[in-house]
Parts: structure tokens; sequence; C-alpha cells
């Protein structure tokens, strides 16, 4: 179910397109393996630097990596 | 004046402690990770909690006594002693932020002594930071009311409620830490 007024994204659907670990995309946006896992997890919703990073990692807007449940 | 109390004892004791833990931390070590260089969340709220409980022991123990003698140690006591402790605070400190923890000042003090790899641990520091910050402000209050309305017999409870706060506020503040998921850090 999704809970509402939260962000979840498809980092880890991503990743694994892009064949990518999650020591990987850490080191390409310049963060920790624990702060990549926290944010698939949907349990840490990171900055918009960093969803921008990630945005530029997969070639992709941040709209359609972070999705808002409003 | 006694010199070899009032000022050797006091120099040489600290700057014989500071010697032997450089040796320890240089020499034996060689570049190991270990709990002298290592802030560990979890063994640091235990400790702190452990230390906290000791010293709320030695407040209730010293409560009823009227016992004032750890303030007249500073009142009474010599100025070359009192500079000695302080100067060996300073030496201890800078040895530990720059020689032990290889940290700057700035993130000695404003990170609260860690060092945060991204925005994520930086988040989690400040969030710890202000519930340890808010818990020292409610429990000196407390203090500061216990204080007024029970008119406190024993100065030295007073000394040692004060140091009981400073434990407990940091084991909140690695609590905190431990709770959300702070990894270990050298």
């Amino acid at each position: 179910m999704v809970e509402r007024n939260k962000i979840s994204n498809r980092i880890k659907e991503l990743r694994a397109k892009f064949n990518m670990t999650q020591e990987d995309l850490a080191q390409k946006v310049g963060v920790t393996r624990q702060t990549i896992i926290s944010i698939e997890k949907n349990e840490y919703v990171p900055s918009l630097l960093l969803g921008m990073r990630i945005a530029q990692t997969f070639k992709l807007p941040v709209e359609e990596i972070f999705i808002a449940n409003f | 004046m006694d010199i070899l109390t009032n000022i050797v004892l006091p120099l040489i004791i600290p700057i014989g402690i500071i010697f032997f833990w450089i040796v320890i931390v240089r020499n034996w070590t060689k570049g190991k990770r270990g709990w002298w260089n290592t802030y560990r969340a979890r063994s640091d709220w235990q400790t702190s909690l452990g230390m906290g409980v000791i010293f709320l022991f030695f407040s209730i123990v010293s409560w009823f006594e009227s016992n004032t003698s750890l303030v007249p140690f500073f009142q009474a006591g010599s100025r070359w002693r009192d500079a000695s402790i302080l100067l060996f605070i300073i030496v201890w400190q800078w040895i530990y932020v720059k020689k032990i923890r290889r940290m700057s000042w700035r993130s000695a003090f404003l990170n609260v002594g860690l060092q945060p790899r991204d925005e994520r641990e930086t988040m989690m520091i400040l969030k710890a930071t202000q519930l340890g910050y808010a818990s020292t402000v409610l429990m000196l209050l407390g203090l500061y009311l216990i204080a007024l309305f029970l008119n406190m017999p024993s100065k030295s409870s007073f000394v040692f409620l004060i140091v009981t706060i400073v434990f407990f506020s940091k084991a909140i503040f690695s609590y905190s830490l431990d709770r959300s998921g702070y990894p270990d850090q050298s």
C-alpha cells in the first residue's frame, strides 16, 4: 500500500536496469552506501541536490525517479 | 609554598600521562583503529549512562553531608595548581582533537566531534544534538529548581549533579545516534 504524503522512488529498479551496485551509485553521487539503502527503503528523503545528482546519474528527470504520493 | 605539591607534581603527572598516551597511540598501535580513535554510538551511550549513574550516586551520598570539600579545593588551593589543571585540559584537548582523532577544530566543536560523511549523517547528528541540548537545558532547569526550593546543603552534591547532567546528556545524544543507525566512525 502506498502511504500518503510520502515520497517513494525507483532507485532500486533503475540500479538493476543500469547494472549498478549500491556502492557504485553511492560513489557516483558522493554519499555512503547506507544512505542509498535508506533512500531505497524510503526511510530517508534526499535533499534536492542529491536527488538531482541521482537523476543525472540515471539520465532521467527527477520526477521520473522520485514519486510524491499526496 | 610547597613547590613539590603545588607546581612540580601537578605539571609532571599530566605531562607524564600525555606522554604515555602518545607513546601508546603513536608507536604501539601504528595507525590501527580502536576505541582510542573510533566513535561508537552504542558504547558511548552505555559508558556515559554508567558514568552518569555513578555521579548520581555520589550526588545522593554527598547530599546530606554538608560536604563542601570540592569547592575549597579550588578556592583555597594554589593558583599554580589550578593553572596547571587548566593547562592539562587544554593540552589534552589539543592532542585528542588534532593528533588522535585528526580533526579540525571546526569539526570538533560544530559537529560535536563527529565528521559526517554525507547529508544523511549530518541530519542524524543535528537531530541528536538538538535532543542533547534540549535535555541538558531541562535537566539544568530541574537542578536550578531543586537548588532553589530545597536549599541544597551540600555544594559537592551540586557539583556532582552538574557532572551527572553532562554524562546523561551525552548518553541521550549517543543513544539518539545509535537508534538512528549512525555508523561507527574513526
